[in-house]
């Protein structure tokens, strides 16, 4: 066990507290461990933006340790983009630098006076002048803060989106990493906190350091005897482009459909043939999925890590932009600028379905935009980082835009939440469906993936749907608590009894895997619990899809005809809701926050006026 | 015909024997798909197949003594 570093930037000041065992038992780390710090630090009511919102960073437990995917680190706040909880998560080299230097946690609250640079080293902590690369790009700031600071420091960077306060800017790291999600780039910007740079050189304690070692070199060796582990490596996550448009579940053209004709010149082999210079992979990586690429277009010449997946669905299919050259270049571009390639495609998409509907004038865009167009979507990325002109308006999320443009187009504002929707279609797949509904953050993909399980069980089947999602929302955000990847477990099946035999070995505390499948539930509720204390009236009305996805039936592809009416996605919620022991209306019981020892939780949430 | 059958990822649970190693009976000219048929199990579980090592599609047709190891879909991105 380690400490909790805490900054205070108005104060220019930190200090640090020893992390308490109850807090590991109950929260594990990472992602636990945002959840309770928003919770206790976070004064209900607080702006996102303001200096009392409280960023939280958390590798896990196990992260730094010897053993396969051990890089993940979490990032939290309040969101703004959705008013409640928020986190996201990146891998690279950060988390392990944030362990060596002896924390299992860092808060920062406040608000700079200036644009700051936080250096960590060690325990020593200091606030640099970042006016040299305020205003300059995520990526071109690493590599300046890298030359400034020395290369032995990890460093993590917002984008111009970020200081200009886009509700989907991300935080960047390792030159094409990113935490991406939830805006927590844009808490970051309010704090005028451009930039944390770590060097660590201590040792982790670990309880049984022989043995924790021993079991590190077995799990490194069971993965490289996996069959077959080798075979997506040279293609990522793009590698999956051609199966999510066999299944019928492609965001394409706003996700008004599920098939794009032209995903063979976007897929895996595209990329690994026209454009991948090597493979790059993450602290302690037996399988890389990520990609150094080189690409050229019209427009010009880029470098990047990337196109993943979730890329190349929200700004190749779903802008209809059929070239792998051209979506690694809007992804360099937005990089570059700071800005989730997720929520990022999803806005572009849905201002190119404005303004074919003639909800957006060319007058108002200040140029024509059109499916395809490469043109379109970088003119869109610039103008939201900079909230210039239409990016202003865009630059507040498709919910928030849907609304002031009107004209029937919060249907396709393709959100849950005010979170956009990531990069797989659900009307015809309802455990996938359920999984983005219920997801705490938003219509985001990690807590559930479960394509698979609705084509095993039956795609137009309901029955069963809510508790397979409930188990995935418990197991997937394990990794995300123990400072993990997960992708060993659900790409090569990698077993899951691993990780669980790891943790008393590194921490000393005797957990089996369902301690932590236990303390996953009781982040889950709470997380739950922080947005219905933060945004009023909050329940099953934020729960549901946009409007597309249950009045509109897919066009056409594998999944033409198919549509998931509101009576379904009722019939999916009030399975979800009573499998959880929630309230009809989507809130944690007090029965069940009281078997998770969140008594307090419970008190808390009638205050606000709930009936738990 | 006999040919050997595998799976690496999410989707071996939907296998018998939770995707470990089976020998299965095959037709001559059959494909993966109609090997999987046989087992009811669904095809868009999988994006493609190994076949001795070598990446091939469903519609590979298998022969005798193949090793077939099926790929399950990323689940992320």
């Amino acid at each position: 066990m380690g400490r909790i570093l805490e900054i205070d930037l108005s104060a220019k000041s930190a200090w640090t507290t020893p992390t308490s065992e109850e807090l590991i038992r109950d929260f594990v780390g990472g992602r636990g461990f945002v959840a309770k710090l928003l919770w206790d630090l976070v004064p209900k009511g607080t702006d996102p933006f303001s200096a009392e919102n409280v960023v939280v960073i958390a590798p896990g437990p196990l992260s730094g340790v010897y053993l396969p995917g051990s890089g993940k680190v979490h990032m939290g706040a309040k969101s703004p983009a959705t008013g409640g909880y928020g986190d996201s998560n990146m891998g690279g080299h950060f988390s392990p630098e944030v362990k060596y230097a002896g924390y299992d946690a860092i808060t920062v609250k406040g608000k700079a006076a200036k644009p700051t640079v936080v250096l960590i080293n060690d325990d020593w902590v200091t606030f640099e002048d970042a006016g040299d690369v305020w205003g300059k790009g995520a990526i071109a700031s690493e590599a300046l803060l890298k030359k400034r600071f020395g290369e032995d420091f990890q460093i993590a960077t917002i984008g111009p989106a970020g200081e200009n306060l886009v509700k989907f800017a991300c935080i960047s790291h390792d030159f094409g990493r990113q935490a991406g999600r939830t805006g927590v780039g844009a808490v970051w910007g309010s704090k005028n906190l451009k930039a944390i740079a770590v060097r660590g050189t201590k040792s982790i304690p670990i309880a049984e350091p022989g043995k924790a070692f021993e079991k590190g070199k077995e799990m490194y060796a069971g993965c490289f005897h996996k069959r077959g582990f080798e075979t997506w490596t040279p293609y990522g996550t793009a590698e999956v482009v051609d199966w999510v448009n066999r299944v019928g579940a492609f965001p394409t053209k706003n996700f008004s459909e599920t098939y794009f004709e032209g995903h063979k010149g976007i897929n895996g082999q595209a990329l690994k043939d026209r454009i991948k210079v090597t493979d790059k992979g993450c602290f302690g990586c037996p399988t890389p999925c990520g990609k150094y690429s080189r690409a050229r277009t019209a427009l010009g010449e880029v470098l990047v890590e990337g196109p993943e997946y979730e890329t190349i669905a929200l700004m190749g299919g779903n802008v209809a932009l059929g070239k792998i050259e051209e979506v690694a270049y809007a992804n360099a571009v937005a990089d570059e600028l700071g800005l989730d390639t997720i929520s990022g495609g999803n806005v572009v998409a849905f201002a190119i379905e404005c303004f074919e509907k003639g909800l957006l004038t060319e007058e108002q865009v200040g140029r024509k935009l059109a499916w395809g167009d490469l043109g379109s979507v970088v003119y869109l990325l610039e103008k939201i980082a900079r909230r210039e002109g239409i990016g202003e308006l865009l630059s507040e999320g498709v919910r928030t835009a849907s609304r002031t443009i009107g004209g029937g187009s919060e249907k396709f504002a393709i959100q849950v939440k005010g979170l956009e929707w990531s990069g797989y279609e659900a009307r015809w797949a309802p455990a996938m469906m359920v999984s983005y509904m219920t997801c705490d953050v938003g219509a985001h993909h990690n807590r559930s993936w479960a394509i698979t399980y609705d084509v095993a069980k039956g795609r137009d089947t309901l029955e069963g749907k809510a508790s397979r999602v409930i188990e995935l929302q418990h197991i997937r955000p394990t990794f995300d608590s123990l400072g993990l990847c997960r992708l060993q477990w659900v790409e090569i099946g990698f077993e899951l009894e691993n990780y669980a035999s790891m943790f008393p070995l590194v921490t000393g505390i005797s957990f089996t895997w369902q301690d932590l499948l236990r303390a996953s539930e009781r982040t889950w509720n709470l997380t739950r619990a922080f947005s219905a204390r933060e945004v009023p009236g909050f329940g099953r009305e934020h729960d549901y899809p946009p409007g597309r996805f249950m009045e509109e039936k897919v066009p056409s592809g594998p999944a033409k005809g198919k549509v998931i009416p509101r009576e379904k996605i009722d019939a999916l919620l009030d399975d979800y809701y009573s499998e959880r022991r929630w309230t009809r209306n989507g809130l944690p019981s007090r029965s069940k926050l009281e078997e998770l020892g969140l008594g307090y939780v419970a008190d808390e949430l009638e205050k606000a006026g709930y009936s738990v | 015909m006999k040919v050997v059958l595998s799976c690496v990822g999410g989707s071996a649970e939907y296998l018998p024997q939770g995707g470990k190693k089976i020998e299965v009976r095959a037709e001559a000219g059959e494909t993966v798909e109609d090997v999987l048929k046989r087992l009811s199990v669904s095809k868009d579980l999988f994006m493609f197949a190994l076949a001795n090592g070598e990446k091939v599609d469903l519609s590979y047709r298998v022969r005798e003594g193949d090793d077939l190891v099926l790929v399950s879909p990323l689940t992320g991105g």
